[in-house]
């Protein structure tokens, strides 16, 4: 149902402005930067040309169909634009604007929504950063990012949603879809997933959600989705609970009953910003993996443990090497390497050794956690050879780079373009080891 | 819906904790061995038959915590205290007398959540619980893996797999009775709160101390 709203063939922008400073100017822009390849109609009641194309006064005037709006004037003009886009036949409208439930406004939200519902137009928003299907090339949103990736990512807030979009372009893996939910109007969180669940360029679905708003729903449409769920919901204690009502008008919930309701839907629940995105990057490239033991090949040995600390006492085991692991170890690392778990390879190791240890190790572990903890050149071939072998046996490898200096940045950014994505910290890595255990 | 909770949503009040028992064992949840009492001559009867030492409370129709108002006296060794204790209490509605039992004292409660419907939960129970907090939870209904998992899940678990002089459970008595109140919660939507704590984990098996519901 929602194919129209993230694969339009045509968008009208409602309130397009030619004032540089302004949102309907941003957005216009970005949508014809971002490459868009169907038809873009500004609509302005001044009408004239901006940014080379020709401006509508009125949707109205439109002569072909239009698959989307993406509405960004005052609120109280909602509802008349509303009734045109019922007019002109439009399913699918982005409402940016606020000002309407979170402000106290809940009468003309609804009266938008009614119009909407009687003319069947799925609603994003209000109250919204809008949105960005990469792989669609249109960023009806801000900041313009284009990298195409396998992460759709729905938040109900405009600026979450934006920093995990930014971060996944530093890593350059990009993402799917952005969704900035803003008040949830219509679209929430269940409809996200049931579209989601079947798009073809998406892995994971990374949520920020303040407030559930069916339960029941939110569970079975997550036990059916057919790619993971990653949620962060915050308002875990009651200041918090308090400063989401007045944020987007949710209900927080008590939280020890959405936590219930995850662990029964398989959704994996993140603490934090930090850890939404992680969680998010890992699932879209990596298999969850059964069984508790755990192999760690390290340079540092400081790192092992910072990673070992979080593995324990998150029910995985990084368990003792033993002696027939250890000769064979033996022939393969220098004389004053670790052969304890973690094997620690020390400051001169080279990726080789890494494979080597790898590859020795391989029947003794259900999953591996690597460390580069020095700039180790030719680290990123290594990973990718040990990442096949990996992926054709059924292990899951997660990968930490630390401390490697110019060497590191070249080494991830190779890794992240083979679509292996890098930890900057043991302890982030670790966690997300513990996230991909079934 | 049972046909307690009718009569009590019909007069308008919570159900009484005798009613609650008898709801409980309706679905299969063992409840401790309990008599109600309306008379000292009663009282002094039935609690002979159970066995000293016995605790009483008052029976209410209000769904209030009866040891925040002073309506439990535990640990009444005789005759005389007894006596001593069904003139304190006044209660209007009699008292109902239960042995003094001491074992592991869990946490066992339902609730229903606006945005999720049922819940069911588990942990460590006592007077001390919400210090403690250390509670499973899950939404109705659930099955038996459900609600072995949930039971894992806590510390009280720990205990219950036999701890120092404790010993070890028959975890899956504790397993039928969440399975079993989950399906009155599915039943009895109407039913907003279920507080059974504590209930003891015996060696002879799992039962009912104390039952709320809040309608």
């Amino acid at each position: 149902m929602l194919r129209k709203m993230f694969y339009p063939e045509s968008v009208a922008v409602i309130g397009a402005s030619a004032d540089p400073r302004k949102l309907g100017h941003t957005i216009l822009k970005n949508i014809i930067d971002g490459g868009f390849s169907g038809k873009i109609y500004p609509i302005n009641p001044k009408g004239g040309e901006i940014l080379g194309l020709k401006v509508y006064q009125s949707i109205i005037d439109v002569q072909d169909d239009v698959d989307l709006a993406v509405i960004i004037i005052p609120a109280k003009l909602v509802p008349g634009v509303m009734e045109e886009l019922g007019k002109k036949g439009v399913k699918a409208a982005v409402i940016i604007t606020g000002g309407f439930r979170e402000a106290g406004n809940e009468e003309l939200e609804e009266q938008m929504l009614e119009i909407a519902k009687r003319n069947g137009i799925r609603v994003i928003g209000p109250n919204c950063q809008g949105i960005n299907n990469t792989h669609h090339q249109l960023c009806a949103s801000w900041p313009l990012i284009t990298l195409k990736g396998r992460i759709a990512i729905a938040s109900q807030s405009g600026t979450v949603a934006a920093a995990l979009a930014q971060w996944s372009q530093n890593d350059g893996i990009g993402f799917s879809t952005f969704v900035s939910l803003g008040n949830k109007s219509d679209v929430d969180e269940v409809d996200i997933i049931q579209f989601f669940s079947e798009d073809e360029n998406t892995a994971v679905i990374a949520l920020y959600v303040e407030g559930v708003k069916d339960g029941r729903r939110f569970i079975e449409a997550a036990k059916r989705c057919k790619k993971p769920i990653v949620v962060l919901k915050p308002g875990v204690t009651e200041r918090g609970a308090k400063a989401v009502e007045s944020h987007t008008k949710s209900m927080a919930g008590k939280d020890v009953v959405f936590e219930a309701a995850c662990r029964q839907s398989g959704v994996v629940r993140a603490k934090n910003l930090e850890e939404l995105y992680d969680f998010a990057k890992a699932f879209a490239y990596l298999k969850t993996f059964g069984g508790e033991r755990v192999l760690i090949i390290t340079s540092s040995g400081g790192s092992g443990i910072l990673a070992i600390d979080v593995l324990e006492s998150n029910g995985l085991n990084v368990f003792e090497t033993d002696e027939k692991l250890k000769a064979k170890l033996r022939e393969l690392v220098p004389a004053h390497a670790i052969l304890d778990n973690p094997i620690d390879l020390t400051g001169d190791a080279t990726a080789e050794m890494y494979l080597n240890v790898f590859k020795a190790s391989f029947d003794y572990a259900d999953a591996f956690l690597l460390i580069f903890g020095d700039p180790i050149e030719g680290a990123a071939n290594a990973v990718i050879e040990i990442s096949e072998i990996a992926k054709k046996e059924g292990k899951t490898v997660v990968v930490s780079f630390l401390g490697g200096g110019e060497i590191e940045r070249e080494e991830v950014a190779k890794m992240h373009k083979h679509g292996i994505p890098v930890f900057p910290t043991p302890e982030r890595a670790a966690k997300v080891l513990v996230a991909l255990k079934r | 819906m049972h046909r307690i909770i009718e009569r009590a949503l019909r007069e308008g009040r919570f159900p009484t904790e005798p009613e609650c028992r008898e709801i409980l064992e309706d679905y299969g949840i063992p409840v401790l061995e309990y008599a109600v009492a309306k008379s000292e001559e009663e009282a002094v009867r039935v609690a002979e038959e159970i066995g000293y030492p016995v605790v009483m409370k008052i029976v209410t129709a209000k769904g209030e915590h009866k040891s925040d108002i002073g309506g439990v006296l535990l640990n009444i060794k005789d005759k005389d205290e007894l006596i001593k204790s069904f003139r304190e209490l006044k209660a209007p509605m009699g008292v109902l007398i239960s042995p003094m039992v001491s074992g592991v004292e869990l946490l066992i409660g339902a609730f229903q959540d606006e945005q999720f419907g049922g819940v069911v939960a588990f942990g460590t129970g006592g007077k001390f619980a919400e210090v403690y907090e250390d509670v499973a939870y899950r939404i109705t209904p659930i099955d038996a893996d459900t609600a072995m998992e949930m039971i894992r899940e806590t510390k009280v678990y720990r205990i219950l797999s036999g701890y120092r002089d404790v010993k070890a459970r028959d975890i899956n008595q504790i397993v039928k009775v969440l399975v079993n109140l989950s399906k009155l919660v599915e039943e009895n939507p109407e039913i907003r709160e279920i507080d059974l704590n504590p209930t003891f984990s015996l060696p002879e098996g799992v039962f009912v101390g104390d039952a709320r519901f809040i309608l």
